[in-house]
């Protein structure tokens, strides 16, 4: 696979934006098929596993449990979601009590199962190490409906089954071209929803944006306009002086991050917004800017 | 071969001889044959050996491609009494978009 070179240690070195992308993605939880898992690509025998050049921390599947083996202390679900065959594997927690393993022997075999869980391997072979194993279509709070040995899915569960392939697509597209704008604050502009050609370049700082940082700057700009959270990104991007960064800087940078001019008006605009919300404040003078940790 | 590729009736004849699976209503269960209306509207007659696990109103048939309109039973599951049909198709289709089939075929 050509996607292989961008897993590789040497970009991380080069590019610390995507090391902080990829570093947050370990925590991310990301739905795959069992082609995907068989196919994630690593660097080395000790490096992560990469899909499409993005490291899979953990991950969920959704898949038709063909075996169940019950061992002393794990149980191992032979899964089929018609793209492949793993094996996933739940540990039994000695100290935990028999009323959450109750669920779990529930499941027959031949029926759909949600997995959540790392990828691992041993031997040369992959497995996943679950954590979580449960019927599709059932919350935990809800209880199994009694089986009467026929009927193995309804249609909350077969629909569970197509979501879960369309998020898996979905997901396909985010790593493609970063997150929807719509998911990245209320009022992106009309250039950067399109999305596709062109606006892909103006649309990249939103989506590195969204990964960087403490987890909850991520939450503290989705409200901000536009204009807003590229001034907070150039910002945080910048080294911490003590004099802060001037306004022609952040003019400079905005401009660059989003691909084309940026009136200076806008600019001033959206610094008094942020001052007014706390974002930023000035600090040696009103044209120098620090952001608000 | 352990790829079952999840098909609807019209795109039943690009997988001849290959393993898929094929989603849609019972409509007909006969002694050596059931007719299943796939999730695109397409009939397909499926050959069943006597002894099948066919009963709900949905079914997901796994089975050998013959023609482009007939599939030989190798397993089932049960899919219950209702099912968004278009969702399926639609997913389906999507599925074989030259965008998203590394990760399903």
């Amino acid at each position: 696979m050509a996607k292989e070179a961008s897993c590789k240690t040497v970009n991380h070195l080069q590019d610390p934006v995507a090391l902080v992308d990829r570093r947050s993605n370990a925590q991310a939880l990301t739905p795959l098929t069992i082609k995907q898992c068989l196919e994630a690509t690593q660097a080395h025998s000790d490096a992560e596993l990469c899909i499409d050049g993005t490291e899979v921390g953990q991950l969920t599947i959704v898949a038709q449990v063909l075996t169940i083996a019950r061992q002393v202390t794990n149980r191992v679900y032979f899964l089929d979601d018609a793209t492949g065959r793993i094996e996933a594997r739940s540990f039994i927690d000695p100290s935990s009590d028999t009323g959450s393993e109750g669920d779990e022997q529930d499941i027959p075999e031949g029926s759909y199962v949600r997995v959540t869980g790392t990828l691992k391997h041993f031997a040369n072979k992959r497995y996943i190490n679950a954590n979580h194993v449960r019927p599709c279509g059932f919350s935990p709070s809800t209880p199994l409906p009694p089986s009467n040995g026929v009927t193995v899915a309804t249609a909350a569960a077969v629909h569970e089954l197509y979501f879960h392939y369309l998020e898996v697509m979905q997901m396909m597209v985010v790593r493609k071209k970063g997150p929807h704008p719509q998911f990245l604050g209320q009022s992106a502009s009309p250039s950067t929803a399109t999305g596709g050609g062109g606006g892909s370049g103006a649309a990249n700082p939103y989506a590195n944006g969204q990964t960087r940082g403490p987890s909850g700057s991520q939450s503290a700009y989705s409200g901000l306009q536009p204009t807003q959270r590229c001034i907070m990104e150039f910002i945080n991007s910048q080294p911490d002086t003590m004099e802060g960064i001037h306004i022609t800087a952040i003019a400079r940078g905005v401009a660059s991050m989003a691909g084309n001019s940026v009136d200076a008006a806008e600019i001033a605009s959206a610094l008094d917004k942020l001052m007014d919300e706390g974002h930023v404040y000035s600090s040696i003078d009103d044209s120098h800017f620090k952001a608000a940790v | 071969m352990e790829n079952t590729i999840r098909v609807n009736s019209a795109r039943l004849g690009d997988f001849v001889g290959r393993d898929v699976r094929l989603v849609g209503k019972l409509k007909h269960l006969k002694v050596d044959h059931a007719i299943i209306e796939s999730v695109d509207g397409g009939q397909v007659e499926v050959r069943i050996p006597s002894k099948t696990n066919l009963v709900d109103t949905y079914v997901e048939v796994v089975g050998s491609v013959i023609d482009s309109g007939t599939m030989k039973y190798k397993g089932c599951s049960n899919f219950g009494t209702e099912l968004d049909m278009k969702l399926v198709n639609e997913a389906t289709e999507l599925m074989h978009d030259p965008r998203f089939k590394d990760a399903f075929m």
